[in-house]
């Protein structure tokens, strides 16, 4: 295994509002995870960890307590408050990417991250069909080849046990499961080293275990965030 | 008329804005200037956007020529010139070669234009996101961070459904390798004039109140894909039926026999080839 983590976390914390002299003082109590004078909410305090490559990293906690913020903080669908983010893949992970310019960050998401959202409405457009979801990523990735996207698409919807016939439809008219498959496609497509998946088994039924398989496929390859 | 207006329609003031959003648009080719549209004696989606364009950069000695998908005659292309000339009593002409200014809705002549002229073009929808996007906001941020993955992915989308690129007109562009923009609903046929053009193209949008420029000497490449690259509908089989011309946009004429014939869609151009013909026969 390579001694350098694929992602480094370090102190990263999130917090909606502005603060006050009272809850920025780390001696005084919160309220659960918001401050009791200002009513701020502190999703994420402190996150520190490190992910190797091949490595699973489960997140647990219970609901609101700040998970969903973490994932959409690593993959700067909302900004962080505070700490420092280093990537393998981005400058040998020595530049903190979350002071990057947003054209950077936008680069980061399409080559180097896969994320996988809790409601599939969040990572597909839906009136867009299922290989057109697939090839945006791969078109944000650089893959300017209708052949090759074609190829990349089939070959990860046939992993996902979506029948071929059915890649031209608009995921609205599939099944919560099936779009939630349509969305690993998704995120696989660009081969990425940092995957995020926030409850991806929501909406799979318990006998669809090529779900798991392909995320065993994975592991060998690449790191993974699992909430 | 002309006594009872400034010149030109405008106040000097409206002139000098808009004057100020070109400039702007041909330092920042590609990139759509916002501007305050004024209110016109004809309504939105009537070319007011080239109109007001034509009238800020026209002078005492300028030509005029207005087209409209290629006719001088169109309803539309002969109010727009008599209100110019009726606000500026400059000299107006068909002559493609003979303008200085020429106005156009949805086509780009023939003739090879060049530096001493200038193309204005009437845009509906100057947006090419606008379909993958629809906020307004959120387009600009697109365009900011050169995020152009959406304008690719409806050409792909395109050619999911028919097999191939099936854009008639309007095919979205990338001027000097950074905007993506529309070209105005030109043919296909007339994209590749907008590259290396060696006179100034102006964009104006009037309902949208957006203005953007292709200056001289730009690259403008048309959005394709590496295996499926962008192609231009083919002319050369077809034969003009009144000046014999090939190779050249043409409209396709059914007769009432059931027969197909076909025409240039450059009238003025038409005309000139038909007297070339004349002249060459004697």
């Amino acid at each position: 295994m390579s001694d350098k983590p694929v992602i480094d976390v370090k102190h990263l914390y999130k917090q909606f509002g502005e603060g006050c002299s009272y809850c920025r003082n780390k001696e005084n109590k919160l309220a659960g995870n918001y401050c009791p004078v200002c009513s701020t909410v502190y999703a994420c305090r402190d996150i520190s960890f490190k992910v190797y490559p091949g490595e699973i990293l489960g997140i647990v906690g219970e609901s609101g307590s700040g998970k969903s913020s973490l994932m959409k903080c690593l993959y700067f669908d909302l900004p962080s408050s505070g700490g420092e983010v280093f990537l393998s893949a981005y400058e040998k992970g020595s530049i903190n990417v979350l002071n990057e310019s947003n054209q950077i960050k936008k680069k980061l998401r399409d080559y180097i991250f896969g994320m996988i959202y809790q409601n599939p409405y969040d990572g597909l457009r839906m009136n867009i069909s299922s290989v057109g979801n697939i090839a945006e990523k791969c078109l944000a990735a650089g893959i300017m080849s209708i052949k090759d996207i074609l190829s990349i698409s089939e070959g990860l919807l046939k992993k996902v046990s979506i029948p071929k016939e059915r890649m031209r439809e608009i995921p609205k008219k599939f099944s919560g499961g099936m779009q939630q498959r349509v969305q690993i496609a998704k995120a696989l497509s660009n081969n990425p080293p940092i995957l995020l998946l926030d409850e991806p088994m929501i909406g799979c039924s318990v006998e669809f275990k090529d779900e798991r398989g392909v995320l065993k496929y994975l592991t060998r390859k690449q790191a993974m965030l699992l909430k | 008329m002309h006594d009872k207006y400034n010149f030109a329609f405008f106040d000097e003031g409206s002139k000098k804005e808009i004057r100020r959003t070109i400039l702007k648009a041909v330092a920042i080719p590609g990139y759509q200037v916002p501007f305050a549209s004024r209110e016109m004696p004809v309504a939105r989606g009537w070319g007011t956007g080239g109109l007001q364009i034509t009238l800020v950069c026209i002078g005492q000695d300028d030509i005029l020529k207005v087209i409209d998908q290629g006719s001088d005659e169109s309803v539309n292309a002969v109010s727009i010139k008599k209100f110019i000339k009726a606000t500026t009593g400059i000299k107006e002409t068909i002559d493609t070669e003979e303008a200085t200014i020429i106005q156009s809705r949805h086509r780009i002549p023939e003739e090879k234009l060049r530096e001493d002229q200038i193309l204005v073009l009437q845009v509906p929808t100057p947006e090419p996101l606008r379909n993958f996007e629809p906020s307004e906001a959120r387009t600009k941020e697109l365009h900011a961070n050169q995020d152009y993955t959406g304008a690719w992915l409806m050409l792909f989308e395109q050619i999911m459904k028919y097999g191939n690129i099936s854009t008639g007109a309007d095919h979205t562009v990338r001027v000097n390798d950074r905007y993506i923009a529309v070209p105005s609903p030109i043919p296909k046929f007339d994209n590749p004039k907008m590259d290396n053009s060696q006179c100034l193209i102006l964009l104006g949008a009037g309902r949208e109140k957006k203005i953007h420029a292709i200056p001289p000497y730009t690259k403008v490449k048309s959005i394709d894909f590496e295996d499926m690259p962008f192609k231009v509908e083919d002319f050369s089989d077809k034969v003009c039926h009144e000046c014999g011309s090939s190779g050249v946009f043409m409209d396709e004429i059914i007769n009432r026999d059931g027969s197909t014939i076909y025409k240039c869609n450059d009238t003025s151009f038409c005309l000139k080839q038909k007297e070339r013909g004349r002249l060459n026969e004697r």
